[in-house]
């Protein structure tokens, strides 16, 4: 008995070696794409029987598997779509090809980029984050003077307050924060002596800066959009400290679970940057103020958030100016401003398909001037509400619908002379987008807009498409119809002409790939509708009241291409960007008597901008050259008007930042120097009454020095190591 | 008596095919681990990657198998030279598909939030300057939520080293700061259980190296 069994025993051993040694199905295969290119790594795996090979650099691989009978072979590989086929084993060789088709991953689609700058997507690669602003040299750390730095604007010689895009004036541009038009994005203006923005860079998470064919979500600008989205939730409870020649600031966070209480204060004095820096104006009043902000910000389910800013600032000034209404004259001009600005905004992701925003916001802003010993007072005030859904059908297409309503109004006195209008302004604009393939996008979209104010209604379309024409690169277009009321200081008077008209069309291509871009974009603006003055003697003199007869007969064009190359990867922490600008306009609008260069346009803009961080001594050095031709300026004795082209202007600008950890607080020192070679720029001539007389616009200051220190203190965390 | 023993022997047989099967993908992942733990080049973790692509498929239903498959991805990734950004994050998706999965199966397991925090230090990794401020948050979330759970996990205090090592010292960071951590992290290990990697044994060794690294100074 026991014999048989063992011997039965041995038999079977024997049988299993056997089959152990000799008997195995043996898959020989290959592996590639569909232009024939071999994968490597990709795992091709027997899911019954649990064996698995991988190919190697030339696609091959070999598989073995002593499981027989009815399996499924899978082939997965980085980047492609997974290959499932059904697969008899038996006791045999097999050789077998496959081919796998590439993923469509959200990184490969196209996206939709003519007029549009965006940085608020961690996967694209970032043109213009909050960090860039700061460390850009020449941008004064204000985020107006960074958009400055990208094609299609226009270099300011630092006597204009705003943005002027692409052949438009500063009242053609418009900030929107959190989804609401900011009425006073800069401080109030000063004639000749530029203003910075109201905003600070690290208040921002994204910035998309339009420079025309913008989305249907806005209108009332007739060039350009920057849309600023507020950050989330901060990282911990920080407090920072800061002073710096203008002033000193405190402002701090605390986290409450999904929830964040922010709060800022600051006053200003620019007395100590004065001291060491020769101002071209004198002040009579040194310019101070203060300002307290306040936010709240809950996170919910879905990433869905809400959103509460409030800040109030005052400020005053007295400056001694070139008087605006005659050459060679000098006045005193005092500004006394306080400015309010609530905005609040909720949006909720009812599922990943369906996107409920609304917004809301509320603004005042009180001028009280001083103009040679006259007082003038201005107040304006906006009440803005939107309401928008956006809905997704499937991957392939989606929806956008919303309502916008705007309340404003505006007061002027004058010594005892008072304009005031009231507008209420309606609009409903809904956009889709469609991509029937990863490879193209189309993006229509309308918006209708009534203005209660002028009894009039305005219809623009809108249209953008995109198509790739490479693993990095794409082609895109975009269009549309653009209106805006006249501004105030024509409804201020009585005037009530009808809606401004651009038409935009341009075509961008663009390459993006590994922390490099390279774009191109060539544009067409017609402009019609514009307002004019008639019946009135040209004078340059931007303050003047005396307007004529008021139509809609202006009339213009802007054309041009612009360059953008940003390089983050060549040179290790080494960063740079260039862009230029060539622009070719001619309006015929306002009190110009004839249609040509604007006395703000400068042909070309160039600007290189290098950022170097030297990690050894933790300093990040940026150094930038802006250059812009002449721009033309009024000389009443020459017979073509607006024929004087100022000399080109050139600055170069350094800023140094030195990093460091002082008991726990994270320190940044850092000073700007701008115009190093302390250029002595001209932007122009005015000229006496009498065409005698020239005298040269200056910008406020020549080389100028700033230095500031920044302490930030984030809570430590005791427990950490128990 | 007889209907006794018969429902013994069926509880024996349940149990025993029970303990095969665990017994089988312990076997399998401790071989899988090996594999990963002695890795060098990018192929080797690549073949010790898609055997744990094997067994998440085997044993699909198991916290521990969609575990190790998400580590090993994340490792993975680790792997791919820096400038071959977009395969770094396509693995790094892969190693989400199985984290939910591992998730959905004990969400509230401090090894899931550390493996949370592993997948976001390997997203901040991709692309650093541009994604710490997001990334960064949620690795320090995790982390907290992990010792919420169970302090004595050595993995939370190994993970917070090597982010307090890769970050530059003027920022906090850097050799010198990291030490406490790695130190607190092999105290820990050392009372670790390591007979099975039915739980998660890994930085150990990774903990050894970087406190070797540690007490070289600080050069910038």
């Amino acid at each position: 008995m026991k014999a048989v069994i063992y011997k039965s025993l041995l038999v079977l051993l024997f049988t299993l070696a056997t089959i152990g040694v000799f008997s195995q199905a043996v898959i020989n295969g290959n592996v590639k794409n569909r232009s024939g290119k071999p994968i490597a790594y990709a795992s091709v795996v027997l899911k019954n029987a649990l064996e698995g090979a991988m190919t190697d650099t030339l696609g091959n691989f070999t598989l073995t598997t002593t499981t027989y009978g009815q399996d499924t072979l899978l082939i997965s590989a980085i980047g492609f779509e997974d290959y499932v086929k059904p697969i008899l084993i038996e006791n045999k060789p097999y050789t077998l090809n496959y081919k796998l088709t590439d993923a469509v991953s959200e990184l490969d689609e196209v996206v939709i980029s003519a007029g549009t700058i965006e940085a608020n997507n961690e996967r694209v690669v970032a043109v213009l984050k909050p960090l860039d602003i700061v460390t850009t040299a020449g941008a004064l750390g204000d985020i107006a003077g960074a958009i400055q730095t990208l094609p299609g604007v226009q270099r300011n010689g630092g006597d204009q307050t705003g943005l002027m895009v692409r052949g438009g004036d500063i009242s053609e541009s418009a900030m929107i924060v959190d989804g609401c038009v900011a009425q006073n994005a800069f401080g109030s203006s000063v004639p000749g002596v530029g203003q910075r923005s109201r905003f600070n860079p690290f208040q921002f998470k994204g910035t998309a800066f339009s420079s025309g064919g913008y989305t249907a979500r806005y209108g009332q600008a007739l060039s350009s959009i920057l849309d600023l989205q507020t950050t989330d939730l901060p990282d911990k409870n920080n407090m920072n400290i800061g002073a710096n020649m203008a002033g000193a600031y405190l402002s701090g966070s605390k986290l409450f679970g999904n929830n964040a209480v922010e709060f800022s204060g600051n006053y200003t004095n620019v007395a100590p940057y004065f001291a060491l820096t020769p101002v071209n104006n004198s002040f009579y009043d040194v310019p101070q103020g203060g300002s307290f902000s306040t936010r709240w910000v809950s996170k919910f389910e879905n990433n869905s958030w809400f959103k509460m800013n409030f800040s109030q600032s005052f400020n005053k000034m007295g400056i001694n100016i070139p008087d605006p209404a005659v050459a060679g004259e000098r006045i005193n001009f005092g500004m006394k401003n306080e400015n309010t600005f609530f905005n609040t905004s909720y949006k909720y992701w009812k599922n990943p398909h369906l996107r409920w925003f609304t917004a809301f916001s509320f603004s005042n802003n009180t001028d009280e001037i001083e103009w040679a010993g006259m007082n003038v007072l201005r107040t304006d005030g906006r009440v803005q509400g939107r309401g928008e859904v956006w809905y997704e059908f499937g991957r392939q297409f989606n929806m956008l619908a919303g309502i916008d309503l705007q309340r404003i109004n505006y007061m002027q006195r004058f010594d005892t002379l008072v304009g005031k209008y009231d507008e209420m302004l309606s609009a409903a604009y809904l956009e889709f987008e469609y991509k029937p393939a990863r490879w193209f996008a189309v993006k229509p979209g309308v918006r209708a807009e009534y203005s209660q104010f002028i009894a009039r209604a305005n219809v623009a379309p809108r249209l953008a498409f995109a198509f790739k024409t490479g693993q990095a690169s794409q082609i895109s277009c975009a269009g549309g119809v653009f209106y805006q009321t006249a501004g105030p200081q024509y409804l201020l008077q009585g005037y009530r002409p009808g809606y401004q008209q651009s038409v935009h069309s341009m075509i961008n291509y663009q390459v993006m790939k590994n922390d490099r871009v390279f774009r191109i974009e060539a544009y067409y603006k017609s402009y019609d509708q514009l307002v004019r003055e008639n019946g009135v003697m040209y004078t340059p003199n931007a303050n003047r009241f005396y307007f004529g007869t008021v139509d809609n007969s202006g009339s213009g064009h802007a054309q041009g291409i612009d360059f953008f190359w940003r390089d983050k990867k060549s040179i290790k922490n080494f960063d740079y960007w260039i862009s230029y600008s060539f622009i070719d306009t001619k309006r015929l609008y306002q009190n110009y008597i004839d249609k040509v260069m604007p006395d703000y346009v400068s042909q070309n803009n160039l600007n290189v901008i290098t950022k170097y961080f030297i990690m050894k001594w933790q300093t990040n050095i940026s150094v930038s050259y802006n250059y812009a031709s002449g721009r033309p300026y009024y000389n009443p004795s020459n017979p073509e008007f607006l024929g004087d082209r100022a000399p080109d202007f050139h600055n170069v600008s350094v800023s140094i930042a030195y990093l460091t950890t002082i008991k726990k607080m994270f320190t940044v020192f850092y000073a700007s120097f701008d115009n190093v070679t302390n250029q002595k720029n001209i932007l122009g001539y005015r000229y006496s009454a009498d065409g005698t007389q020239a005298y040269p616009i200056l910008p406020p200051m020549y080389r100028s020095i700033f230095v500031g220190v920044n302490l930030s203190l984030t809570q430590f965390k005791q427990d950490e190591l128990p | 008596m007889k209907a006794l023993i018969k429902i013994a022997a069926s509880l024996l047989l349940t149990a025993g095919s029970f303990a095969a099967n665990a017994q089988d993908m312990e076997a399998y992942l401790s071989k899988s681990c090996k594999q990963l733990d002695t890795a060098k080049t990018l192929e080797q973790v690549n073949k010790a990657s898609s055997s744990f692509d094997i067994s998440a498929m085997k044993w699909s239903k198991e916290y521990i198998a969609n575990y190790y498959a998400a580590y090993s991805k994340t490792i993975l990734s680790f792997m791919y030279p820096e400038a071959d950004m977009k395969t770094k994050d396509l693995v790094l998706d892969q190693a989400d598909k199985y984290f939910e999965k591992a998730k959905a199966l004990a969400p509230e397991s401090d090894e899931t939030y550390v493996l949370a925090a592993l997948l976001a230090q390997a997203r901040m990794s991709v692309d650093g300057q541009n994604r710490w401020m997001k990334y960064g948050k949620i690795f320090e979330e995790n982390l907290e939520k992990a010792k919420a759970i169970n302090p004595e996990n050595p993995r939370i205090y190994y993970l917070k080293g090597t982010s307090t090592f890769y970050t530059p010292k003027m920022f906090g960071g850097g050799k010198k700061n990291a030490k406490p951590y790695f130190e607190k992290a092999k105290e820990l290990y050392a009372k670790q259980d390591t007979t099975s990697v039915l739980k998660p044994i890994w930085g150990s060794v990774q903990t050894d190296y970087f406190i070797g690294e540690c007490s070289n100074e600080d050069k910038d």
